[in-house]
C-alpha cells in the first residue's frame, strides 16, 4: 500500500506528467467557466488530444480536467448568477445575493477554498473507500438505489422556505415533469405532444440556464438596477472567504462526506448533490432564516460537496468498471485504448496508477483553485459593469452555452421558457431548487420503483439496507420539528420566516395557469396505457389539489380589505401596462433572438441581438452597440468554435445555399 | 463497312472511358473544399463518436472538404435519422446510422419515425458485432445448457422493450422454448452490467466487443456467441454460437434467421435518400480504402472492434430482406413478451 502510494506520488510530480496535468487544470478551469459546458463536454473534446500521451499524462490531463470544472463553474454562478454546469446551480442561491450585496469577492474565496478543501476530501475518500467499495455496492440492489433517490427528494423539505404549500407544488411539478418524455419500458410516449425534442425529456442544462441565468437577468432588468452590485468588490473580502471555509470545517467535511458517498453510487446522478449539499447546510445552520439571502454556508456546503463528488464518482469506476457519472463513461473508454484493466485487478496489480489517480485530483484542485484566483480577481469587476452591457452579454454567453450541450436549437427554446417561467418562480416566491431536485431525481427514482415492483414485489421494503436508508429518510423529514421543539423547550426563540409578500393579481393568475397546467397533464395521464400512468397519475392528481389549494389562496389575499391603491397600482402594472414592462420586452428581443438564430445562424443572430438590445432596448450608443456586437461575435468564434470546437450552426437561409 | 461499324463502336467505347472518367474525376472535384456534414446519432465521447470522428479524419484527406462530426444524441437516434433522411442528396450530408435500432424502430411504428429505412442511401456498413449472452462468474448459471435446462425462469435484464437485445432474447426464448424472465428498466448498459455483477439478474445479453473489457476481467462470464461466427478473443473463442445445432420449435430457426440479419444491419454510414448512384458509389469507394487503411485497422483492433465491411447495394438488398419477410412469429413474441411487462 505505502509502496503504490509513494510510487504514484513520484510519479505525479515528475515530467511531463506533472506538465499535462498543470496544463489539464487550465483547460479545464477555462471550460468550467463557460456556462453549459460541464465535465462531459470537456472530456470529450480533451479524448483526442489525451490519446497520442503515454498512459501516465493522457490519465493524469483528463482528470486534472474534469476536477476543475466546477470550481470555475461556481464563479459565473456567484457572479451572475448563471451556473457553469447543474452542478455549481446550487451554489446561486446565496453565491449571487452576496455578490449584490458587495461581497462577491468574500463568496468567491469561499467557493476557491471549500472546492480546493471539498476535492481533496474526495481523493482521500477515495484511497480509503476503493478496497471496500466494490462488495458495497455488489450488495446493493434496486430497492436500495430507490430509497437513496427517496432520501434525496426527502431534502426538499430542507431547501423549501415561506410558504409549505408553494414547496409542494414546485415539488410535484418537478417530479411530474421528470416523467415526461419515451418511456423506454414500453415505449409509451409521455407528455411529448408528438414533438421528437421531448422524447428524451426535459434536459437539465438548459432548464437551469433558464430558471436561473436568463430568469436572473430579467430579473435585474425589471428592478431597473445599474448593475449587479453599485458597491466596489474589495479583493480584501477573499481573504474573508477563506476565513470562513476553515470557520466551518465541519460544515465542509460533512458536505464533503456526502459528496463522496452520493457520488459513489452509480446511477442516483451527480446533479442533485449540491443541492442536497445547500439543504443539508441550511437545516444544520443556526440561522437558517439567512439562506437565500446571502448566507456564506449556502456557498460553502454545495462547493465541499460538488467537488468531493469527484473522488466519489472514481469509486465505482475504477473498482467495478461501472461509470460513477457519464464522463466517467469516457475515461473508461480512454482507459480501454491504454490497456488499462479496472477491477479488483488493478488494486492488486496497479496500485501506482490508483494513487496517481488520486494525486491527480488533490494537485487539479490545487491547480484549479490556482487559476481560480486570478480569474474570479477580473470577473468580479464585471457585477460593476452597467447593466445594459453585462444582461445581453450574460443572455448570449446562456444561451450558448445551452446550445452547446447538444447542439440543439431547442434547447435554447426550452432555455427561454425555463426562464420566464423562472422569473415569475422568483417573482411569487415559488422555489426553484425544490422543482430541480424533483425533476432530477423523480425519473431516476420511478426507474427504480419500477425494477423494485417487478423482481421483489412488496417485498422489497423488507431488504435490510433499504430499510437503513428509510430510516435516515425519516430522520431527515422529522428532524427540523424536532429542532424546533427541542428550541422551544429549552426556551430558545425560534426565528419564524418573515411572511412572503406577493403581487395579489400575479398570484391569481399564476395560481391560475397552475390549475389548468394540472388538469390538462391530469387529463392526459388518465389517457395513457395503464402502468406507464401511474406516476404521472399520482402526481398530476396531487398537484391538482395543490393547485386548487394554491387558487383559493390566492382569491383570498385579494378579497377585501386590502388597500385600493395597492391594487390599482398592481393592475396597471401588470395588465395594462403589460407590453410595457421591461422583462416583457426582455422576452420579446429573447425570441426574436432565437428567431435569428433560426434563420441566419448563431453568430450573426449574436452580432444582431446585441446591437438591437443595447442600442434599441437599453438606448446606448449606436457606437457602443456595434463595438459590443464585434466583441460578442469575436469572442464566440475565437473561443468557442476556433478553440472549444463548439458545433456552430449556420440558420436555415443559409442552409439554402 | 465492317471497318466503319468497328471504328464507331471503339469511338463509343474510348468517349464512354473518358466520360466515365471524366464523370468520376468530376465526382472528386465536388467535394474538394466543400463541407460534410457526418452525423453522429449519440453523444461525443461514446462509441459510435469514436467511430465517426475515426472515419472522418481520412476522409477529409481523401475528399480535400472539410468533415464536420455533428452529434444529435435525441430520441434513440431517430432524430438523427429523420433529419439525415430530409437533407439534400448531394453527398455532403452523411451518417452513422444504428441499423438494428431503426429497422426495430421502424417495425414497431414508433411515433415520430419519418424515414423509410430501406430507401436510405447506403454508402457501405463498418462493423456488425456479434452479441453474447453473459453472466456472472462463479454464479448459478455456468453455461448455455444451464438456462435451457433450468427449472426455473432464468432472469435476464434489459432497458426496455424497443432494446434489440430485448428484442433478441424475446426471439431466443420464443425459438428455443427457453424458460426465461425478461425485467426491463435498466437504464445503460452499465446498469445492466451491475445488475448481472450483483446477482439481481442471471443474466443478460448485449454487444460482444462493448462487454468484452468485463468478460476479461473476469467480472463476468461469457455463456454463448448470436452470431454468424466466434470473435477471436479467447474467451468467445470456443463458445456454443447461436443459432446452431439446437432443437427448435416449428418456425423457430426462420426466427433465428431474421434476427441474425437484423443484427448484420448493425452500424452502416448512409446518406438521404435519393443520392445519385455514382456519387454513393464513390463514397463507398472512399470508405472501403478508409477501412483497409492500416493505421485506422490498427487504431480500431486497440479499441476492440472489427471492420466488417459490407458494401451499400449488399447492405440494401439485405435492409430490403429483413422487411419483406420478417416472421410473424418473432413480431407475435415480441409483443407477448411486452405485455408481460409489470409496471
Amino acid at each position: 500500500m505505502f509502496e503504490g502510494l509513494s510510487s504514484g506520488f513520484l510519479l505525479s510530480i515528475s515530467w511531463p506528467v506533472i506538465f499535462y496535468l498543470f496544463i489539464g487544470a487550465a483547460i479545464g478551469s477555462v471550460i468550467g467557466f463557460i456556462p453549459g459546458l460541464g465535465g462531459l463536454f470537456a472530456l470529450s473534446i480533451l479524448l483526442p488530444f489525451a490519446y497520442p500521451m503515454d498512459m501516465h499524462s493522457g490519465v493524469v490531463f483528463l482528470l486534472a480536467a474534469h476536477a476543475v470544472i466546477n470550481t470555475t463553474g461556481s464563479i459565473t454562478s456567484i457572479l451572475f448568477a448563471t451556473p457553469g454546469s447543474a452542478g455549481t446551480a446550487a451554489t446561486i442561491l446565496d453565491g449571487y445575493p452576496l455578490a449584490q450585496k458587495g461581497q462577491a469577492g468574500r463568496a468567491l474565496g469561499a467557493n476557491i477554498a471549500a472546492s480546493a478543501l471539498g476535492g481533496i476530501f474526495g481523493a482521500v475518500v477515495l484511497i480509503v473507500m476503493i478496497p471496500i467499495i466494490r462488495p458495497i455496492v455488489l450488495s446493493m440492489r434496486s430497492s436500495d438505489f430507490f430509497m437513496l433517490t427517496i432520501f434525496g427528494i426527502a431534502m426538499i423539505s430542507t431547501l423549501s422556505s415561506g410558504s409549505t404549500l408553494k414547496a409542494g407544488i414546485m415539488g410535484v411539478i418537478g417530479l411530474l415533469l421528470s416523467t415526461v418524455g419515451l418511456e423506454l419500458t414500453r415505449g409509451v410516449q409521455r407528455y411529448t405532444f408528438n414533438i421528437l425534442y421531448l422524447w428524451d425529456g426535459i434536459k437539465l442544462v438548459p432548464c437551469v440556464i433558464g430558471l436561473f441565468a436568463i430568469a436572473e437577468m430579467m430579473d435585474l432588468t425589471a428592478k431597473g438596477a445599474p448593475a449587479i452590485s453599485e458597491k466596489v468588490q474589495k479583493i480584501d473580502n477573499f481573504l474573508e472567504g477563506f476565513k470562513d471555509v476553515f470557520r466551518h470545517w465541519w460544515l465542509v467535511l460533512r458536505c464533503g462526506a456526502l459528496g463522496s458517498l452520493l457520488g459513489a453510487v452509480p446511477g442516483l446522478g451527480g446533479d442533485s448533490i449540491n443541492f442536497i449539499a445547500y439543504g443539508h447546510a441550511r437545516q444544520t445552520s443556526k440561522h437558517p432564516e439567512e439562506f437565500g439571502k446571502g448566507a456564506i454556508e449556502g456557498v460553502i456546503g454545495p462547493e465541499s460537496a460538488n467537488n468531493a463528488k469527484e473522488g466519489g464518482i472514481l469509486l465505482p469506476t475504477l473498482a467495478l468498471g461501472i461509470p460513477g457519472a457519464a464522463s466517467m463513461a469516457i475515461l473508461l473508454g480512454a482507459f480501454e485504448v491504454w490497456g488499462i484493466v479496472v477491477g479488483p485487478s488493478m488494486l492488486k496489480q496497479n496500485l501506482s496508477l490508483v494513487f496517481l489517480m488520486v494525486f491527480a485530483i488533490v494537485w487539479g484542485n490545487i491547480f484549479g483553485a490556482g487559476f481560480c484566483f486570478p480569474l474570479s480577481v477580473y470577473a468580479v469587476r464585471l457585477t460593476n459593469l452597467r447593466t445594459s452591457l453585462l444582461v445581453p452579454g450574460i443572455l448570449v454567453f446562456a444561451v450558448i452555452g445551452a446550445f452547446a450541450s447538444a447542439n440543439d436549437i431547442g434547447d435554447i427554446v426550452m432555455a427561454l421558457i425555463f426562464g420566464i417561467i423562472g422569473f415569475f418562480m422568483k417573482k411569487l416566491h415559488y422555489q426553484r431548487p425544490v422543482f430541480l431536485i424533483g425533476l432530477v431525481l423523480g425519473g431516476i427514482s420511478e426507474r427504480y420503483l419500477n425494477l423494485s415492483m417487478r423482481l421483489y414485489s412488496y417485498n422489497f421494503l423488507l431488504r435490510p439496507l433499504t430499510i437503513l436508508i428509510m430510516i435516515v429518510v425519516v430522520i431527515v423529514l422529522v428532524l427540523p420539528f424536532l429542532q424546533k421543539m427541542i428550541k422551544k423547550k429549552k426556551g430558545v426563540a425560534v426565528k419564524e420566516e418573515a411572511p412572503e409578500t406577493s403581487h395579489v393579481i400575479s398570484e391569481k393568475i399564476f395560481a391560475t395557469v397552475l390549475l389548468v397546467f394540472f388538469a390538462v397533464f391530469f387529463y392526459m395521464a388518465i389517457e395513457m396505457p395503464a402502468g406507464a400512468n401511474r406516476i404521472p397519475f399520482l402526481m398530476s392528481g396531487v398537484g391538482l389539489l395543490f393547485a386548487v389549494a394554491g387558487f383559493v389562496k390566492a382569491i383570498k389575499l385579494s378579497l377585501p380589505p386590502r388597500k385600493n391603491n395597492e391594487a390599482d397600482y398592481e393592475r396597471d402594472h401588470f395588465i395594462v401596462g403589460f407590453v410595457r414592462l421591461p422583462e416583457v420586452n426582455l422576452v420579446f428581443w429573447l425570441v426574436v433572438f432565437i428567431a435569428m438564430i433560426y434563420f441566419i445562424g448563431l453568430a450573426l443572430a449574436i452580432a444582431m441581438f446585441l446591437f438591437l438590445v443595447i442600442c434599441f432596448f437599453f438606448n446606448e450608443s449606436f457606437k457602443l452597440g456595434i463595438g459590443a456586437a464585434l466583441v460578442g461575435v469575436l469572442l464566440y468564434y475565437l473561443l468557442f468554435v476556433k478553440l472549444l470546437g463548439v458545433q456552430t450552426f449556420d440558420g436555415i437561409l443559409f442552409s439554402l445555399f | 463497312m465492317k471497318t466503319k461499324k468497328l471504328l464507331a463502336l471503339l469511338l463509343i467505347f474510348l468517349t464512354g472511358l473518358f466520360m466515365g472518367t471524366n464523370v468520376s474525376a468530376s465526382e472528386a472535384d465536388f467535394f474538394k473544399g466543400k463541407t460534410i456534414t457526418f452525423v453522429c446519432p449519440h453523444p461525443p465521447g461514446g462509441g459510435y463518436d469514436r467511430i465517426v470522428r475515426s472515419l472522418a479524419l481520412p476522409f477529409q484527406e481523401m475528399l480535400g472538404a472539410q468533415v464536420i462530426v455533428k452529434n444529435i444524441p435525441a430520441a434513440v437516434g431517430i432524430r438523427a435519422a429523420n433529419m439525415v433522411y430530409k437533407a439534400k442528396p448531394d453527398g455532403l450530408t452523411i451518417a452513422l446510422l444504428p441499423g438494428t435500432a431503426l429497422i426495430l424502430g421502424a417495425i414497431e411504428k414508433l411515433e415520430g419515425v419519418a424515414y423509410d429505412f430501406p430507401k436510405y442511401s447506403f454508402i457501405g456498413r463498418v462493423t456488425a458485432e456479434p452479441k453474447v449472452i453473459f453472466t456472472k462468474p462463479k454464479g448459478k448459471i455456468n453455461n448455455l445448457d444451464d438456462i435451457m435446462n433450468s427449472s426455473q425462469p432464468v432472469t435476464f435484464g434489459f432497458q426496455g422493450s424497443s432494446d434489440d437485445a430485448f428484442v433478441f432474447m424475446t426471439g431466443i426464448k420464443y425459438a428455443m422454448n427457453i424458460p426465461m424472465e425478461l425485467v426491463v428498466g435498466y437504464r445503460g448498459t452499465s446498469a445492466i452490467e451491475l445488475a448481472v455483477m450483483s446477482g439481481e439478474v442471471d443474466a443478460s445479453f448485449g454487444a460482444a466487443g462493448s462487454r468484452y473489457p468485463k468478460i476479461h476481467a473476469g467480472d463476468l462470464k461469457a455463456l454463448a456467441i448470436f452470431g454468424t461466427e466466434n470473435p477471436p478473443e479467447p474467451e468467445y473463442r470456443n463458445l456454443p454460437i447461436l443459432p446452431g445445432k439446437y432443437k427448435y420449435v416449428p418456425g423457430g430457426e426462420e426466427v433465428m434467421q431474421a434476427m441474425l440479419d437484423i443484427n448484420e444491419t448493425h452500424r452502416v454510414v448512409a446518406g438521404p435518400r435519393g443520392m445519385s448512384e455514382k456519387r454513393r458509389q464513390f463514397l463507398e469507394d472512399m470508405l472501403y480504402k478508409t477501412l483497409n487503411d492500416p493505421k485506422l485497422k490498427k487504431q480500431w483492433e486497440k479499441e476492440g472492434r472489427v471492420i466488417k465491411f459490407l458494401s451499400g447495394k449488399d447492405y440494401a438488398k439485405l435492409a430490403q430482406g429483413i422487411f419483406g419477410k420478417l416472421p410473424q412469429a418473432l413480431l407475435d413474441a415480441w409483443q407477448t413478451e411486452k405485455k408481460k411487462i409489470k409496471y
